[in-house]
């Protein structure tokens, strides 16, 4: 081995790893787009199931046992996402993020229905990542209950995500975790909004895209956000009612309430429309829950919602 | 002993290396934000530096304690042992070692084929001293700690991560480098003038081909003055009744430390490499503290020394030609650019340009790569001083890194509650690029993302229109970060309007709850 060799072998090595970094990027996206929702089980048009509890875990197993358990959304095996609302850096008891005893269970439930995995995803707003889940208690919550966090920190974590059904949107983006998922679990907090006036569960898939900035400057946020929902394929919502909060949403710190509901729902339009009655609003005053009504991806007519409480 | 030095220098290296890498925040929910984790201060070398707490203290006419606590050691090392602090410790000395080893064929180790300017160094340490007797600090350009840990985080740190992250699909490569991800921020990190600074270290590290240890002879003011604490050591080199004057020592010496046909040293330069010893054939050099019967020491004539002066005057006075960009009276610039947002905690600009000896060390811990080198903000006196751009990076709430490290105390350190009224600057709405005040769009982003509750809205014709709330605002960029609108230049910006540095804390908590006012939503 001598010098001139030894460049030889290392130029070759770097051109190899730098064609191979090109092609793992290459085939990330053209994977498995995430395509139409899937299949809504029979009868759940239109239905939520509402657990009461102080504690939020027993709410949510009263409310995911009346909906008839989750073997209808996860086969054996299976790698199931959820996607909470951790955006902020505010701990538990200030209501902006979604209850990390609720994650946990959720994991746990996960578990016990089959799944292979459980992944907690999120593309958080304030930063660093890892220091907003653990301040928001998640973190914590997902090692304890034998999950894996996966936290988006740049472009290189999303790929394209075709929006064929969209009025305005036609093409967006979509966290790779979440395209690479089986199954996706929309885990939103209730929540007041300065812009949306509510931020629910069709709100919160607004964490799933990389340039969240570019549907501020687009021509309708609303509509853009019903949009995107009729290309994210969320088997289930489980909308995070524990403690709310009522001023200075999305971020706060403002007024909480402990309300001690979880909502669990296979119709994200009419988990979103019977959370609006929480906060003394109906449907028709959230621009997004009413397009999305329009795109048909379910109920938003309180009088044709069907609450089933636990 | 020489493979005593080695492994001295290894350990040492080894040291620096993993301060270098535990210099990342970690989340401690005690303190409620980012600390530092770490047996040591991660500034640990920059502590210990004497040129850096000399200049800084005598150019801002402080004193701080527990500042020359720190560098005692090195002081105490250095009057018993002359410059062994460069043969043995610091870790720019082993990377020049071992950069020479590639710069020079061994047939080129030999004094008698280099080039060097040993008395250069002692200019630049008297222009360094002067200036600062004059009240302005310029020892950060060439101190060989500020020095290292600046051009390796604003040059190295930043393409090594970008590198690491690009082969993290690769297989079995991969794996590697995704573990390696927690030796580095969240974010990637970028710097401007990056490069600058790793061609000066580059430069460095390439005087190999004008002598070994080039720098270590020729520049550095850390080792200029080293040499001038320790010119009467106790444990030295001197020689044994076994020399026979056949000069191997004083032509293998690296810092051309030997005269006098091998007998005689100059103690300001002998870095205690043992080189000499391990090359004498007939055990005829000696490190010990035997007083030896020559000594040589280091031709500065009077004349030299007022050449050091003359050099250190006109250093100081084109130092202090910046004193109009410092006119202060609150603490605050008057004449420097508006983007002059420094981080919270910073003691005023007059004090802060004198402190901050430009290690980097802040901008290395800051998580979102807000905290830049500056370039016009500050003007000359404060170029590569930390500056917030708040397009870079907001400073998050939840964190007090920066000053934590900071060695010099230029930035002091505070609390996150104390963040709620350290006021750095204040946010300002473009109503001509703001889409809602522009064009009537629905927006908002800002209210979304202030950390402070510092933006509001009221409704004009039925629109929600956005506000800053001065009493809340303390500048901290997460608007102009988040803001939709703009490329370098957001609708919502930052500016140092607004700062309070020149007040003291309880005052500035004090002024927030005077003019603190409710406001709708």
């Amino acid at each position: 081995m001598n010098r001139r060799r030894f460049l030889e072998i290392a130029g070759v090595a770097s051109v190899g790893a730098a064609v191979a970094g090109c092609a793992g990027k290459q085939s990330a996206q053209t994977g498995p787009s995430a395509g139409a929702p899937k299949e809504r089980p029979a009868g759940q048009d239109g239905v939520v199931y509402v657990g009461k509890n102080a504690d939020p875990a027993k709410a949510l197993v009263a409310a995911v046992a009346a909906a008839g358990g989750l073997k209808s959304v996860i086969s054996p095996g299976a790698t199931v996402a959820l996607k909470p609302n951790a955006a902020w850096a505010r701990s538990p008891e200030q209501a902006a993020a979604t209850n990390p005893a609720l994650v946990a269970q959720m994991i746990r439930l996960c578990r016990e229905a089959g799944a292979g995995k459980v992944i907690v995803f999120e593309h958080t707003i304030d930063r660093p990542s890892q220091m907003v889940l653990g301040i928001t208690g998640i973190a914590k919550a997902v090692g304890e209950a034998g999950g894996e966090l996966a936290l988006a920190s740049g472009e290189p974590d999303f790929q394209t995500l075709e929006v064929p059904r969209g009025k305005l949107l036609k093409q967006d983006t979509i966290a790779k975790t979440l395209a690479k998922a089986d199954v996706i679990i929309n885990m939103p907090k209730a929540k007041r909004h300065s812009q949306t006036e509510l931020t629910l569960g069709l709100k919160n898939l607004m964490g799933c895209i990389w340039n969240r900035q570019a549907w501020h400057t687009g021509p309708d946020l609303s509509q853009y956000i019903a949009d995107y929902a009729t290309a994210l394929p969320v088997s289930l919502t489980v909308t995070d009612a524990s403690r709310v909060l009522l001023t200075n949403g999305p971020k706060g710190p403002g007024q909480t309430k402990d309300l001690n509901e979880v909502i669990v729902s296979f119709d994200p339009v009419a988990a979103d429309a019977y959370a609006c009655g929480l906060f003394e609003m109906k449907p028709a005053d959230v621009a997004h829950i009413v397009h999305a009504a329009e795109l048909g991806l379910g109920q938003h007519d309180i009088s044709k919602i069907t609450v089933k409480r636990v | 002993m020489k493979s005593a030095r080695r492994i001295s220098q290894g350990l040492f290296l080894i040291l620096f290396a993993v301060l270098f890498a535990l210099s990342v925040g970690r989340l401690d929910l005690s303190a409620g934000g980012l600390k530092i984790v770490s047996p040591l201060p991660v500034e640990l070398f920059l502590l210990i530096d004497p040129l850096l707490a000399g200049a800084s203290m005598l150019s801002s006419r402080t004193f701080t304690p527990a500042h020359v606590l720190w560098i005692l050691p090195v002081v105490l090392l250095t009057i018993l042992c002359g410059r062994a602090f460069c043969g043995w410790v610091c870790p720019l000395g082993t990377c020049i070692d071992a950069a020479d080893r590639v710069a020079r064929r061994k047939a080129d180790r030999r004094t008698t084929r280099e080039r060097s300017w040993p008395r250069l160094k002692y200019y630049i340490l008297a222009g360094i001293i002067v200036t600062a007797a004059m009240g302005a600090q310029v020892a950060w350009l060439l101190d060989p700690q500020a020095l290292l840990v600046r051009s390796l985080t604003l040059g190295a740190a930043p393409p090594a991560q970008w590198t690491l992250r690009s082969i993290e699909g690769v297989p079995a490569l991969g794996q590697a480098a995704g573990a390696a991800r927690g030796l580095f921020p969240e974010q990637q990190a970028a710097f401007r003038q990056g490069l600058i600074a790793a061609l000066m270290l580059a430069a460095i590290l390439a005087g190999g081909i004008l002598s070994r240890r080039f720098w270590c002879r020729s520049l550095c003011p850390l080792g200029a003055l080293l040499g001038l604490i320790g010119r009467i050591p106790l444990f030295r080199r001197s020689i044994t009744p076994k020399c026979n004057e056949c000069r191997l020592c004083e032509i293998d010496c690296k810092m051309d430390a030997i005269s006098g046909n091998g007998a005689a040293t100059v103690t300001e330069e002998c870095i205690y490499c043992y080189s000499c010893v391990a090359v004498c054939p007939r055990e005829g050099n000696v490190l010990s503290t035997a007083k030896p019967e020559r000594s040589a020491p280091l031709n500065l004539s009077r004349r030299h020394l007022l050449t050091g002066i003359g050099v250190g005057a006109v250093w100081s006075f084109a130092a202090r030609t910046a004193i109009s960009e410092k006119a202060t009276r609150d603490g605050t610039s008057r004449l420097a650019g508006l983007r002059l947002i420094r981080p919270p905690g910073s003691v005023g600009e007059d004090e802060f340009t004198e402190l901050c000896v430009r290690c980097g060390e802040c901008m290395k811990v800051c998580p979102t790569n807000g905290l830049q080198p500056a370039l016009a903000e500050a003007g000359l006196a404060g170029i590569w001083t930390p500056v917030l751009a708040p397009r870079a990076g907001e400073c998050t709430q939840k964190c007090t890194l920066c000053g934590d490290v900071c060695p010099t105390h230029a930035i002091q350190p505070f609390t996150v509650a104390e963040k709620d009224y350290l006021y750095i600057g204040r946010a300002a709405i473009d109503r001509s690029t703001c889409v809602v005040w522009e064009s009537g769009k629905q927006c908002l982003v800002c209210d979304e993302v202030c950390s402070y509750d510092a933006i509001y809205w009221q409704k004009e014709g039925g629109t929600k229109m956005p506000h800053v709330d001065p009493a809340r605002c303390v500048g901290c960029g997460i608007c102009e970060n988040n803001c939709p609108v703009g490329g370098p230049n957001a609708a919502i910006r930052v500016t140092c309007e607004g700062e309070k540095r020149g007040m003291p804390r309880d005052q500035q908590k004090a002024w927030r709850a005077a003019n603190i006012t409710e406001h709708p939503e």
